[in-house]
């Protein structure tokens, strides 16, 4: 179809013309670096500072281990303020001669502390301090140890299944499902800005006497939505750019504080951010349906963006259209977020069929996999093939009647 | 070449925007497509471009049913202009001639004769916006005229012109009606209409008043109204008119000569008048005056029963 094409070809050209289209295109990057950086910023602040434990009765001994966020020195000399101030300690903890039954350690800090740094020296101490009370009140270490154990309890499926843990899995569904639904809410506007120019600029009468409102109507979707994902895959190789360097250069030093201590009864230091790593493990087997369900989740909406520009008598009138359609789609958010723990419920798999809310809740249901069938993706992807199609026809209707009314 | 539009209707809910029309036109000529505001005008122009499905009736191009494949052949100007503001001259006009069809290479000659043509090339990459109303007007005409349309559709065509670029507007739609063109001008400007037009359409609450050729129409509308110049007086003149005449407007020529207007009454001939005042005035000459399009327009919308 020639027309469609020269329609595609022309809302594409005038879209990445636009100074704002490449302003957005290149602050959307820096502005995911400059995001970055703060986030390494923070992260740099993640390094081992100088711990001296003054114990001048010699009851931790060398008991404390380093964590990740305290490097630990012992000195039972007394240390005053001058002296602290001048040496190149950060912090200073004070052992008194009663800590086994006070239970309090007091802390110094030259500077105002992270939390991360309190947490690893408070869990350190807690850890030593009980060792310390089992040796003093002569506790059996094998009883105390199977006291403080936890239950564990164990679930089971009559049908020897294993009962999957959802939430992991889920978290990584729902994470694209908020990617698509912000690509949605961000360029939807652009179609409505599109139709109400036309509208506005009375072109239309021309172009519907020289194509088929739906040729114009697909075409302008079409056009705008390749802008538009062009944009979105500079700021997303951006931004995978960027999070792919963090996750390089800081991550490995990055420990789970809880996990930390638990290395010191021996278990490996934790040495990798987990969320990243089961995303980019989830890449290979999403990618393909997170694409698919970004592209025709978007061109539905766009379909109903654009009825709503043609709908309206001016843009601002057609923002205020907009706003039912962005709670629908928040909605559909909620319903996804909700699919993580309840997965296979009537609601989730209801939500999974209908085209407003299928491209965010098949994500929930895609990571999770287990009770979604090889053709649910393949049946949700067909309607809201479908449905997108309709809603262009409704549309163009729309476009073509409300913009001729007499 | 000819287009034949047969009962066409088109009703917007319970209202008749057009009812049992019919019209044929011809190639090298131009037909004038008249009427009040919501008179139907623009409802058929948007059936005859496929803006609209008409509700019953048939067009016929060249036999065939017109349908969206002949747009490609329309040159549409609506009232309400409208182009691309931020896209610039040469680019809007190239495509919007794509989107009739034509290719690229030529799309892009043709629009730059089109421009120099009607001295626009200078502006072929400004913006719209950034364009004189009037220049924005003329590249709105090229864009009905590029891709080389059989039919011409202009609606108000010379709204927007100063009187220089509305003479160029008309000589080129006179030159379009040489190469024989169909071509429709719809419009409110009657004087626009006597220049130019063969035939006309007057439409009213979406039914033909009247449909003629110009010639015919001022025939079916004859004038009552006559000048009259005489040598004598004016009293005497005015006595010998007895109430079958209405004296419009009297005008001195010289001492002796003077020249009135006169209108007849309920049909009254004019030698009746004249072997009444001959006896009393010495006549030189005697004009019947015209009806203009735009008096013929008000009399045949205000006549009770259409014709």
């Amino acid at each position: 179809m020639p027309k469609l094409f020269l329609i595609i070809q022309r809302e594409f050209l005038s879209r990445i013309r636009k100074r704002s289209y490449l302003i957005m295109s290149i602050m959307g990057p820096v502005l995911i670096g400059i995001f970055a950086y703060v986030a390494m910023s923070v992260y740099d602040q993640e390094r081992q500072h100088k711990v001296i434990v003054v114990d001048p009765h010699g009851i931790f001994l060398d008991g404390l281990k380093d964590t990740p966020y305290a490097k630990f020195s012992y000195t039972k000399e007394d240390m005053s303020d001058a002296e602290f101030k001048k040496s190149g300690y950060e912090v200073l903890v004070y052992i008194n001669r009663k800590v086994a039954t006070n239970n309090a350690v007091d802390v110094f800090y030259k500077e105002n502390p992270n939390a991360f740094l309190k947490a690893d020296i408070a869990k350190s101490l807690e850890y030593e301090l009980e060792k310390i009370k089992i040796e003093l009140y002569d506790i059996d270490p094998v009883a105390y140890a199977r006291i403080k154990n936890g239950v564990t309890i164990k679930d089971h499926r009559l049908d020897g299944k294993t009962i999957a843990r959802y939430s992991q899995k889920g978290s990584i569904g729902f994470f694209y499902a908020t990617v698509i639904c912000f690509f949605i809410i961000q360029f939807g506007g652009m179609l409505i800005r599109g139709v109400s120019e036309e509208k506005n600029s009375r072109i239309v009468e021309v172009l519907i006497s020289s194509a088929k409102p739906f040729e114009l109507m697909l075409g302008k979707i079409l056009g705008i939505a390749s802008a538009a994902l062009i944009q979105s895959l500079v700021w997303m190789m951006a931004g995978f750019a960027f999070v792919g360097y963090i996750r390089n250069s800081y991550f490995p030093s990055i420990g789970d504080t809880q996990q930390v201590v638990e290395s010191l009864n021996g278990a490996e230091p934790v040495k990798f951010n987990y969320m990243a790593e089961l995303i980019e493990a989830s890449l290979g087997y999403m990618l393909p349906y997170f694409m698919f369900f970004l592209l025709f989740g978007f061109l539905f909406y766009a379909a109903i963006y654009a009825a709503v520009g043609a709908k309206g008598d001016s843009e601002s009138e057609s923002q205020n259209y907009a706003f039912p359609i962005t709670l629908i789609l928040l909605l559909s958010l909620f319903i996804s977020l909700m699919a993580i723990e309840n997965p296979n419920g009537d609601l989730a798999n209801l939500a999974a069929y209908i085209p407003f809310s299928s491209s965010l809740v098949m994500m929930v249901k895609l990571a999770i996999g287990e009770g979604t069938s090889a053709s649910a993706p393949m049946i949700s992807g067909s309607i809201l093939i479908v449905s997108f199609l309709l809603t262009v026809w409704l549309t163009s209707r729309i476009y073509a009647g409300s913009i001729l009314k007499r | 070449m000819l287009i034949r539009a047969q009962y066409i209707s088109k009703s917007f809910g319970k209202q008749d925007a057009l009812y049992k029309f019919n019209l044929e036109l011809k190639e090298g000529g131009i037909h004038g497509l008249l009427g009040p505001n919501g008179a139907g005008k623009t409802t058929f122009i948007r059936i005859l471009t496929r803006i609209y499905q008409q509700d019953a009736g048939t067009l016929i191009w060249d036999g065939k049913e017109i349908d969206h494949s002949f747009q490609s052949r329309i040159g549409y100007l609506p009232e309400e202009r409208g182009l691309y503001k931020k896209m610039k001259v040469l680019e809007q006009l190239v495509y919007l001639a794509k989107l009739k069809g034509v290719k690229s290479a030529d799309a892009k000659k043709q629009c730059a004769e089109w421009l120099e043509k009607l001295e626009l090339l200078e502006a072929k990459n400004k913006r719209i916006e950034q364009l004189s109303k009037g220049m924005a007007q003329k590249v709105q005409f090229i864009s009905t005229l590029v891709h080389n349309p059989d039919l011409l559709i202009l609606d108000e065509p010379f709204s927007g012109f100063d009187p220089v670029n509305a003479e160029l507007i008309k000589n080129e739609i006179l030159e379009q009606k040489k190469q024989g063109k169909i071509i429709i001008l719809s419009t409110h400007n009657m004087n626009s209409v006597e220049e130019l037009c063969d035939e006309v359409t007057l439409l009213n609450k979406g039914m033909t008043v009247l449909q003629d050729s110009i010639s015919k129409v001022y025939e079916a509308y004859p004038s009552d109204s006559y000048t009259v110049r005489f040598e004598g007086n004016i009293i005497g003149f005015t006595n010998a008119l007895w109430a079958g005449y209405e004296l419009l407007d009297k005008r001195k020529i010289d001492d002796k000569r003077m020249e009135v207007d006169i209108r007849a009454i309920n049909g009254q001939s004019i030698n009746k008048l004249l072997n009444t005042v001959l006896p009393e005035v010495k006549i030189e000459r005697v004009l019947k005056k015209q009806k203009s399009m735009n008096d013929i327009f008000i009399d045949a919308i205000k006549r009770p029963s259409h014709a």
